[in-house]
């Protein structure tokens, strides 16, 4: 006596989860008796239904078994005049298709990161030696994943292609063929992605901001990601910010927020952050353009650090990089008046500045809600003509006479370069005439008061002479006529 | 031994949940003795009406901070002499709590103290620093544009009473400070001003440290504290603890500290018990600052 599958040929000894075999015995013995279909070993996992015939028998298949061959099928014949009964018995397994991770790991992975690969293999459970199975792959759920590559052996990976959705899974749909069985399973997947909200300080916390910051302002450079359950997986995430070498972190880099402070500029830059969370690594950036300016004078050099009382100083502001439309407000403090238009400015001395370095003009460019800003401190100074010990000079000599002077300035400066000269009349200056004392030679009388005229230039150290700026009329001897 | 303990934080306004992080942060630290006495709030709000939610905390009533006091009128980090000040001008919160054991007393208005250079009729020590560095006046004048602009620390005295026969009265002498990032003076850095390399790695500015251990204020504290007395530097002071501590001999020498990114608790007596314990951070979701928690005792 021999088990046969319904159609005569080889059973199924392995049987798909929640699938119908049908079975039938043959060389049964054509005497009276009864045939009894039973299943020994493991029974949990089958049922066993009532053919159509008494040499017939459809299983049930529920769970998996335990292990191969774990359960059996028998047909018992029992002659009715109780001669030995004869039976046929074949082992039965039911299977299923279980998702394991490729690289071995207990489990496979269920969050995936946008452009990564998850690496799975679908397998029959238990293992069955000798069988071929045949299988294929296919995304369902929510849209997110898609089949990058099948291997042998029941290996597939798969891309993460867009973020899912909270409580929405992308599903990795694994079918398992064997014999005329089929057994499927599922792998929910939680795909996410990354970007970077670029935020700037407001009155009442961080708002939004634009691509442009100047030098010196912060940014808060924080991580979205979707969907945002994904972070609650564990082990926990890792952040790595990274940016250009003119944005300087301002703590922690390894967070999802991340702070910077601008200090050079540069156009066009990526500010970038990565996350890693269960083997998945994605990364998302941000292109910043770091924007700071510098005042420069007419000769694209430094501006001259002081300025005599009506004088005027060209400027211009050099920004960089190059930003057409950014908006130049020129300003001063109190010694100086400064005209502005666009990126060029004329500032002129209005009074004395109240101490060395007191006084200066700032340049405060916009470009988009963000803002650079740049100094050029300007002492604003008046000269003037003393006696040697800095009180009132005398402006009455002999006609033949040798008078020293000295120049101060208002208010004291501590480095300038100094130039006398004898403007007109009759006089001349002995010995050095670029220290802060000179001495006059009156080389007759005057022709009429005032007439021989001392002047003294002076301007910063490097910067050429101009007329005087302090000058001082001098008689000598009885005035004529 | 006297001792105190403090919270600071640079919150960066005061919107949201701040208020309720900085209880959270307090609560936390008062499951241990002794409770926070003292709550120094840089980048606090500047008006109190509406109140802000640190300063709601701060005036609630309720613990931790039920018997604070909060002054209605608290300094700005910029005043109105800076016309070239840098950033956004928000205020300092000095809060503290006045009843009990280990209350602390003030003696005296939260005030900002001044770094301007001053050339005459006699140099301050400010001046004179900056003209002992040998700067040409182009790069001079820089360093005092950044003196008058900068924000400067505000200053707060109180007194602290422990018990003995007699009781002892020691003065605490308070610096907050928000301190400026060098980003913001790049005219102002060493390697511009041509004395070199910027002694600090991170975004502190260099300069700013020197005008402050200068200012004529803090000199006399300086002077004047004695063993039974600290003072205490407390704030963002945009340095990392690297450059703190790297830059020992010339920024704040022979205080002790605690730090957590760029904020610091510094303390300095001449007693030889000074030490800072209890050292604790809590990171907000208000970055890039965490609220600092520390006991001063010397």
């Amino acid at each position: 006596m021999d088990i046969q599958d319904i159609n005569g040929g080889a059973p199924d000894q392995a049987l798909a989860v929640y699938s119908r075999a049908a079975y039938r015995a043959v060389g049964v013995p054509q005497v009276p008796g009864t045939l009894r279909w039973t299943l020994g070993g493991d029974t949990s996992p089958l049922r066993v239904e009532a053919g159509d015939a008494p040499d017939r028998v459809v299983v049930v298949s529920l769970h998996r078994s335990e292990q191969a061959g774990a359960s059996t099928l028998t047909a018992t014949f029992t002659p009715a005049d109780s001669s030995p009964a004869t039976s046929a018995s074949i082992p039965l397994t039911v299977w299923a298709a279980q998702i394991e991770d490729a690289g071995g790991a207990a489990l496979p992975t269920r969050t995936l990161g946008v452009g990564n690969l998850a690496h799975y293999r679908g397998v029959v459970q238990p293992p069955l030696q000798g069988v071929v199975v045949q299988a294929t792959w296919q995304p369902a759920g929510q849209p997110g994943i898609a089949i990058a590559r099948v291997g042998g052996q029941g290996l597939v990976d798969v891309l993460g292609q867009a973020a899912t959705p909270d409580n929405a899974d992308a599903l990795l749909q694994l079918t398992l063929t064997l014999g005329g069985q089929q057994a499927k399973a599922s792998q929910a997947l939680t795909v996410f992605d990354l970007a970077i909200d670029w935020l700037a300080e407001g009155p009442d916390g961080l708002v939004p901001t634009g691509p442009f910051v100047g030098v010196g302002e912060t940014r808060v450079g924080s991580a979205r990601v979707r969907p945002e359950s994904v972070l609650q997986v564990q082990p926990p995430p890792t952040w790595a910010w990274s940016a250009p070498e003119g944005l300087q972190p301002l703590g922690d880099t390894n967070a999802p927020n991340a702070s910077f402070v601008a200090t050079t500029a540069g156009a066009d830059t990526p500010v970038r952050v990565a996350l890693t969370l269960a083997a998945s690594t994605v990364q998302a950036e941000r292109r910043v353009t770091v924007f700071g300016v510098r005042i420069v004078g007419a000769d694209e050099g430094t501006p001259s650090p002081s300025l005599p009382v009506g004088g005027q100083l060209a400027l211009r502001a050099v920004i960089e990089p190059a930003l057409p439309e950014a908006r130049c407000i020129w300003s001063a403090s109190g010694a100086i008046s400064v005209l502005g238009a666009d990126d060029q400015a004329v500032a002129t001395g209005a009074q004395p500045s109240d101490s060395e370095g007191a006084d200066a003009i700032a340049l405060n460019v916009l470009m988009e809600g963000a803002l650079a800003h740049a100094l050029a401190p300007v002492t604003v100074y008046r000269a003037a003509i003393t006696a040697p010990g800095g009180g009132t000079p005398t402006t009455q000599l002999p006609s033949s006479a040798r008078q020293r002077y000295a120049v101060a300035t208002e208010p004291a400066l501590s480095s300038v370069a100094v130039s006398w000269a004898v403007q007109q009349g009759n006089a001349a200056l002995a010995g050095a005439t670029t220290q802060p004392q000179v001495e006059l030679v009156t080389l007759g009388p005057s022709d009429r008061a005032g007439d021989i005229v001392l002047g003294v230039s002076v301007v910063p150290v490097d910067m050429p002479h101009g007329a005087p700026n302090a000058t001082l009329a001098i008689t000598a001897g009885s005035q004529r006529g | 031994m006297p001792s105190f303990r403090l919270a600071t934080w640079n919150s960066g306004g005061e919107a949201g949940g701040r208020g309720a992080q900085l209880a959270a942060a307090v609560n936390a630290t008062n499951l241990t003795p002794p409770l926070v006495r003292l709550v120094l709030n840089q980048e606090a709000k500047v008006a109190v009406a509406p109140v802000g939610s640190i300063r709601a905390q701060l005036t609630g009533g309720a613990a931790p901070f039920a018997n604070f006091v909060v002054p209605p009128d608290h300094p700005r980090e910029l005043g109105p002499g800076q016309p070239f000040a840098v950033g956004v001008n928000r205020a300092y919160t000095v809060a503290w709590d006045p009843v009990g054991a280990g209350a602390l007393v003030s003696a005296g208005p939260a005030a900002r103290i001044a770094l301007a250079p001053v050339p005459a009729p006699a140099a301050n020590a400010i001046e004179t620093y900056i003209t002992g560095l040998g700067l040409g006046p182009a790069a001079a004048n820089q360093l005092r544009q950044a003196a008058r602009n900068i924000r400067a620390p505000v200053r707060k005295v109180f007194t602290l009473t422990t018990p003995g026969a007699p009781p002892v009265v020691h003065t605490i002498y308070v610096y907050t400070w928000h301190a400026e990032l060098q980003a913001n003076w790049l005219g102002a850095t060493w390697a511009t001003v041509g004395l070199g390399a910027n002694p600090f790695v991170g975004p502190g500015m260099y300069p700013a440290f020197q005008f402050f251990q200068r200012a004529a204020q803090y000199q006399a504290d300086l002077a004047a504290v004695t063993a039974n007395d600290v003072i205490v530097i407390a704030g963002d002071l945009n340095i990392t603890g690297a450059d703190l501590n790297n830059n020992a001999a010339t920024i704040f020498p022979n205080y002790v500290a605690t730090s957590n990114n760029l904020s610091h608790v510094l303390a300095y007596s001449p007693s030889g018990a000074l030490n800072i314990a209890q050292a604790w951070h809590f990171v907000t979701p208000y970055p890039p600052h965490s609220i600092i928690t520390a006991e001063v005792q010397w």
